[in-house]
């Protein structure tokens, strides 16, 4: 796995790549993250069940990305590739250099590649321009894509122009237990509950125009949002202008742990998100009993049965419609928690995931390996300007792997023994359960 | 349908070849007898491909190019004449009297307005006499002149050439090309008269046409780039006679240019040859022998105007061209992946 977004920072891609780890380490898989260093956390770390993390020390500039440059990665992924005899290098997100670089080397080694696209972005705007292009000359040559949802596919193959059966698709997961509804914890009113980061991309203003009319309509219904952001000052106003202090609660940034308290305590989810690939906030929703109102973007309308979600489109009264619908609904009691909740446990599970990307392993090992030739052609084909620039640095990249390997010859570079296998992973597991709580990522 | 067409191949194996599957549908929520890099009939159903807009012709794009061209035409004017009176073929009282003359004559025109562009306004403060802008100028030019003459004088002319060439080129780069009010300024326009309708004070019509911040920097690097160039000059005089002559070209010469522009496409197109023409004549003549053809007898152009024309012929011509032939490969790309867009109802205040 080689991603710049790693633990200790908490996000969407961060926790998809731990938990997928994990999931295969108890396949009896081996498996070592590669990220960049992050303030005192340099060199190997171990996270909880033995998840062995490489931070490389790169500088990493806005938003934990690094910059790209194509070479220097080389000497350090080599080195890794060398030492933990790697067979498959799984580059996960968009925006991370690291993982491009590390598709763009592997096949030096003769190690082979996957890529996992978490997000969806546009075809016009200046970000969609450049990284579209950027992911294009790295999906040229890649094995095989992971998509999260049937919608990130479509996105994934007309941006990287790349085949639609390279592509699959395999939905993000979630950990049922730790999701458990508490229909105990409800207050008697019904409350909404609103988790996001307080942004326009989240469509904050959606909610900022719905909730003093859904305020109006029905006097005993409550807010509650959690999360901060630039959108905090709007909805402060809004909230004042209607005087609707004693109904809209904010609670703030909430950590990763204790979201679950946040939506046992309400009953329905509102999700206004202008754009989302797959929406793992809205399966947790659902999942801790809540019944789901979210605006119909992306990845989102796959991820639910309809009886589970009420769809609004990105309109005021559009979102009005649906939360007196969820509400309503609630009112009469036909949305049962605990029953929701075992209806999602079937449905996502870590375990699923990493049976399913095992899968996707198993095609790449057993298709045969592209030459280089073949490589410099299909990247020739990306067009006349981006084509001849990434075979000049594909050829300085062969020229700068030459001059590596008689630097440090390969034989000179020790290899990890291997002694971990799916019994000890059980034996860790027993161990860690007797400290502390397992789900809970920590040195 | 798709369990029809899909060749047996992407079946899943093991699984019973007799029973047909269900068909496929796009939700995740379930797991479904397909591998997951199955592709289904439907891929892409919902790619939006809508067709770009169709090519403008030729004509409105060559048209739109002609201020471009006429501003390369003030600046080679410019430079011819700095170059001109650097050599000694023009002095400086001859350049400043034209400066004078022109500048009159234009202000005048300006004020009587070309065409209808000229609406009549109301301000509060009170109306600045005619003749104002027409004395302050010169007189603050002729006290600054000894200065601005010194200011850059100890560089090295490698130096300044680059430099000059350089604050022309950010010139020409922010230069407001626009003509008419453009979308931006009409909507602004358009919400001021609504507020003003609102509010009950302050009826007083008054008609907001700022400048932008871009056309203020572009006249800003225009002078300094004259007033670096005019460090080269031998004397005050020279130095006071090109700088006026660069406020007259790059402040005052666009804003007349513009009413030009607005009332016509062939006033446009007249004004952008006879301004060439102009700029052609006062270049640096070739010293080589005219051309014969028969009775007669035609100047050689030279390096110069051989340059000028080359660059009007890429703007005015390359440019549009250019652009009607990159035309084909516009396309929009709209799917269920983009970015909602948010409505939402007026607030009644």
């Amino acid at each position: 796995m080689v991603c710049d977004f790693f633990h200790p920072q908490v996000g969407g891609v961060e926790g998809h790549i731990y938990s997928l780890s994990v999931e295969l380490m108890r396949r009896g898989h081996k498996v070592i993250v590669v990220t960049h260093h992050r303030d005192e956390r340099r060199g190997i770390r171990y996270l909880a069940p033995g998840l062995k993390v490489y931070h490389i020390p790169y500088v990493s500039i806005a938003s934990s990305a690094t910059l790209p440059n194509y070479l220097l990665f080389l000497p350090y992924i080599r080195t890794i590739l060398i030492r933990e005899s790697v067979d498959i290098v799984h580059g996960h997100a968009t925006l991370s250099s690291m993982a491009h670089e590390a598709i763009h080397h592997a096949p030096l080694l003769g190690v082979r590649t996957v890529f996992t696209d978490h997000s969806l972005f546009g075809f016009s705007d200046a970000v969609g321009v450049l990284t579209n292009k950027l992911l294009a000359s790295v999906l040229r040559n890649v094995d095989a894509v992971i998509c999260v949802s049937n919608t990130g596919r479509e996105n994934t193959s007309l941006r990287a122009e790349i085949e639609a059966e390279r592509v699959n698709v395999i939905p993000n997961a979630l950990v049922p237990s730790q999701f458990q509804p508490d229909p105990s914890r409800a207050s008697k009113e019904i409350t909404i509950v609103v988790i996001s980061r307080l942004v326009y991309r989240k469509g904050i203003d959606l909610l900022i125009a719905s909730a003093p009319t859904i305020c109006d309509l029905f006097p005993e219904v409550k807010f509650i949002v959690a999360g901060d952001g630039p959108k905090m000052v709007d909805l402060l106003q809004m909230r004042e202008k209607y005087e609707l202090e004693d109904r809209i609660e904010f609670v703030g940034a909430v950590r990763p742990t204790d979201v679950r308290d946040v939506l046992t305590s309400g009953h329905i989810y509102l999700s206004t998100s202008l754009t989302e690939a797959f929406g793992t906030a809205i399966i947790e929703a659902a999942c801790a009993g809540l019944l789901v109102v979210a605006s119909r973007v992306g990845g989102v309308p796959e991820i639910l049965p309809t009886e589970m979600i009420e769809f609004a489109h990105a309109d005021e009264d559009d979102v009005v419609r649906a939360l007196s619908t969820a509400i309503k609904t609630v009112k009469a009691g036909k949305h049962d928690p605990l029953k929701a909740h075992a209806r999602i446990r079937d449905m996502y599970s870590w375990a699923q995931v990493a049976e399913r990307t095992e899968t996707v392993y198993e095609r790449v090992m057993s298709t045969p390996e592209r030459g280089e030739g073949e490589r410099l052609a299909r990247l020739l084909g990306l067009g006349p300007v981006m084509g001849l620039i990434m075979c000049f640095i594909r050829g300085v990249e062969w020229w700068f792997f030459v001059v590596v390997c008689w630097f440090w010859p390969a034989d000179e570079i020790d290899v990890v023994p291997a002694g971990w296998d799916a019994s000890s992973f059980g034996k860790a597991v027993e161990q860690e359960k007797q400290s502390k709580d397992f789900s809970q990522p920590r040195d | 349908m798709s369990t029809a067409t899909r060749p047996a191949a992407v079946m899943p194996a093991g699984s019973n070849s007799d029973e047909t599957p269900p068909p496929w549908e796009k939700v995740l929520w379930r797991r479904q007898p397909y591998p997951d890099n199955y592709v289904p009939a439907s891929f892409l159903a919902e790619l939006d491909e809508t067709p770009p807009r169709p090519r403008p012709s030729l004509v409105p794009l060559l048209v739109a190019t002609l201020p471009v061209s006429q501003h390369l035409a003030v600046i080679t004017l410019f430079l011819a004449v700095f170059y001109a009176m650097l050599v000694g073929d023009f002095g400086a009282t001859e350049v400043g009297w034209g400066c004078c003359m022109v500048g009159v004559v234009a202000y005048v025109l300006w004020r009587v307005g070309w065409g209808s562009s000229t609406a009549a306004t109301r301000t509060l403060i009170p109306e600045a006499s005619a003749m104002r802008p027409l004395l302050l100028p010169p007189l603050l030019l002729s006290l600054l002149s000894p200065v601005l003459g010194t200011l850059t004088s100890a560089t090295t002319s490698d130096s300044i050439w680059p430099l000059a060439g350089g604050l022309f080129f950010l010139h020409l780069l922010l230069a407001d090309f626009t003509t008419g009010p453009d979308a931006r300024r009409r909507a602004r326009l358009r919400r001021a008269r609504a507020k003003r309708r609102r509010s009950s004070v302050g009826s007083v019509d008054e008609v907001v046409e700022e400048k932008s911040l871009s056309s203020s920097l572009s006249l800003t690097s225009a002078l300094s780039a004259s007033v670096v160039l005019a460090s080269r000059l031998p004397s005050t005089a020279h130095v006071f006679s090109l700088i006026l002559l660069a406020a007259g070209l790059f402040a005052g010469w666009p804003t007349l240019a513009k009413g030009v522009r607005e009332s016509g496409r062939s006033f446009s197109a007249a004004l952008t040859i006879s301004m060439a023409w102009l700029s052609i004549t006062l270049l640096p003549p070739s010293n080589k022998p005219h051309l014969k053809l028969g009775p007669l007898s035609i100047a050689r152009p030279s390096g110069a105007t051989l340059v000028f024309l080359g660059v009007l012929l890429l703007v005015n011509v390359g440019g549009p061209l250019m652009l009607w032939w990159g035309w084909r490969w516009k396309r929009r790309l709209d799917g269920s992946w983009d970015q909602a867009v948010i409505r939402v109802r007026k607030r009644r205040q």
